[in-house]
């Protein structure tokens, strides 16, 4: 429950959001190589900004995870014989898949590092998520993993973590998802269809915060645990 | 070496502080302050007027946040020593902190920023409004890292039970980030990375009195590693961290000389 409320990490949501709306946009293939380019300045920022390396091993580890996970589960198959699928709907999936494998790529030729706020905004963005959807879901999962480690660690047992899920859980997401819903790396995509660039952007407001100096520390320090229970 | 000052030995609610610091190429500056940085109760945006005769009819109470702002430029071979005492934010206080390091090839930075519970001879602990602070260091353009750090109080949502701030810090009464970056710090670094490979955590009962931990720095860039780490200590008191500061760091010595060194810890 610690943990749990306050989320004590509101770094994360930005880049969801910033990376989302920017694969969202994608609406042409010529502008892959563009968004590509902001991809990879907003996941540099986020390497620049998460300064706990365990977190950075985590989060490049299943960022990675997740692009793969589009790319061999979710992508469009090559062809399924007697379906046809509408064709804009096909070049779009067609696109995204390009734009998924050359970020793949630039992460195995360590010209970024791929980390999982970063590849989850692409994910959904994708899948066809709205960003709402998308922000909700990412911090749900955040909550639900919390929980599976406290399951883990013998705090709670499964039910009990069922039952946290759904009545604490629930409204803190609700309440994170509304107060950081509107955050943003301040990092802009300069192009036509962004021409109010970082203008109105107040860092101080809206930019991307750790909340809770103690749980840097824990979490810092895992890698000194004399026996430990979770792979990353 | 050079002590920052403040009016009045602190700030209140409104006051600015917009302050640029150059170190020349092959410069070493140690950049201390006297005492804690305090920082005061913000004041209401109401007219003096208003408080004479009657109250307002409507209260447009508006806070008044205090702001400091410093940009550090480190020309090429220099050294900077950002050895402050602690902000301490009393009651309702509410303080707003942006340092940036442009570091130039070749230049160094020690930069420890700190922050204690609030004036606990008074019953204050973690009773100020909001602390927020941002640490950039950029090298030759290019960002290392990015610190963002926000303390307020206040309720996440209705319904939800409020956890203070004073519940999410305890049991400590003194937080303590310190950046160490740059070809000057080598040994610095070295002791206190292998300082801290001997830690091994167990299960305890009991928090411990300190607590501390490393990661070194990792820009984006993967030729730029291996050059600084990131400290966060904490401490149940000030003394604590200072002390384990002073111990840690004490190979500065080595880099700006004895006397320069033990006055930055006094």
């Amino acid at each position: 429950m610690v943990f749990l409320n306050p989320p004590h990490h509101t770094t994360a949501l930005a880049f969801v959001s910033d990376a989302h709306a920017v694969v969202a946009q994608l609406d042409s293939d010529e502008r892959v190589g563009e968004t590509m380019k902001y991809l990879i300045e907003l996941d540099d920022l986020y390497q620049s900004m998460t300064l706990n390396h365990v977190a950075r091993r985590a989060s490049t580890g299943q960022g990675v995870a997740l692009l793969t996970l589009y790319s061999k589960g979710l992508s469009a198959p090559p062809s399924v014989t007697g379906w046809s699928t509408p064709s804009a709907e096909k070049e779009r999936t067609e696109r995204l898949s390009t734009l998924i494998d050359a970020f793949k790529l630039k992460i195995r030729l360590e010209a970024t590092r791929g980390h999982l706020p970063v590849c989850w905004g692409i994910l959904t963005a994708a899948l066809g998520l709205s960003i709402e959807r998308s922000q909700y879901l990412h911090l749900f999962l955040h909550a639900r993993s919390l929980l599976s480690a406290a399951v883990r660690l013998n705090d709670i047992g499964p039910y009990a973590s069922q039952q946290i899920l759904l009545h604490v859980a629930r409204p803190l997401v609700d309440a994170e998802v509304e107060r950081c819903k509107s955050l943003r790396t301040g990092l802009v995509l300069k192009n036509e269809y962004n021409p109010m660039v970082d203008v109105t952007f107040d860092e101080e407001a809206m930019g991307p915060v750790s909340t809770w100096p103690l749980g840097e520390i824990l979490a810092s320090r895992h890698d000194l645990q004399h026996s430990r229970i979770f792979n990353s | 070496m050079v002590y920052m000052l403040t009016y009045g030995g602190g700030l209140v609610g409104g006051d600015a502080v917009d302050l640029s610091v150059t170190v020349q190429p092959g410069v070493k500056l140690v950049l201390l302050s006297q005492g804690t940085t305090k920082v005061f109760k913000t004041r209401l945006g109401r007219r003096l007027a208003a408080v004479s005769s009657h109250p307002p009819l409507e209260s447009h109470q508006i806070s008044v946040s205090t702001k400091q702002n410093i940009t550090f430029r480190i020309a090429r071979g220099s050294v900077l020593v950002l050895l402050p005492g602690p902000v301490t934010c009393f009651r309702d206080a509410s303080y707003d902190q942006t340092q940036r390091f442009y570091v130039e090839h070749s230049g160094s930075v020690v930069a420890l920023d700190w922050i204690t519970s609030g004036r606990m001879s008074m019953g204050e602990e973690w009773l100020f409004s909001r602390y927020y602070s941002l640490n950039e260091i950029l090298l030759d353009e290019i960002r290392l890292v990015k610190d963002v750090m926000l303390l307020s109080s206040g309720q996440l949502g209705k319904g939800i039970p409020d956890r203070t701030l004073k519940e999410r810090l305890a049991p400590y009464s003194c937080y303590a980030t310190l950046f160490l970056y740059g070809p000057h710090l080598r040994d610095v670094i070295a002791a206190i990375t292998s300082r801290y490979a001997l830690i091994t955590v167990f299960k305890t009962r009991e928090p411990t009195e300190l607590i501390w931990s490393l990661s070194p720095i990792e820009p984006a860039r993967h030729e730029l590693e291996g050059q600084g780490v990131v400290v966060r200590v904490a401490g149940r008191t000030t003394e604590m961290v200072k002390d384990w500061l002073k111990e840690a760091l004490s190979g500065l010595e080595a880099v700006v000389g004895r006397n320069y060194y033990k006055r930055a810890f006094p």
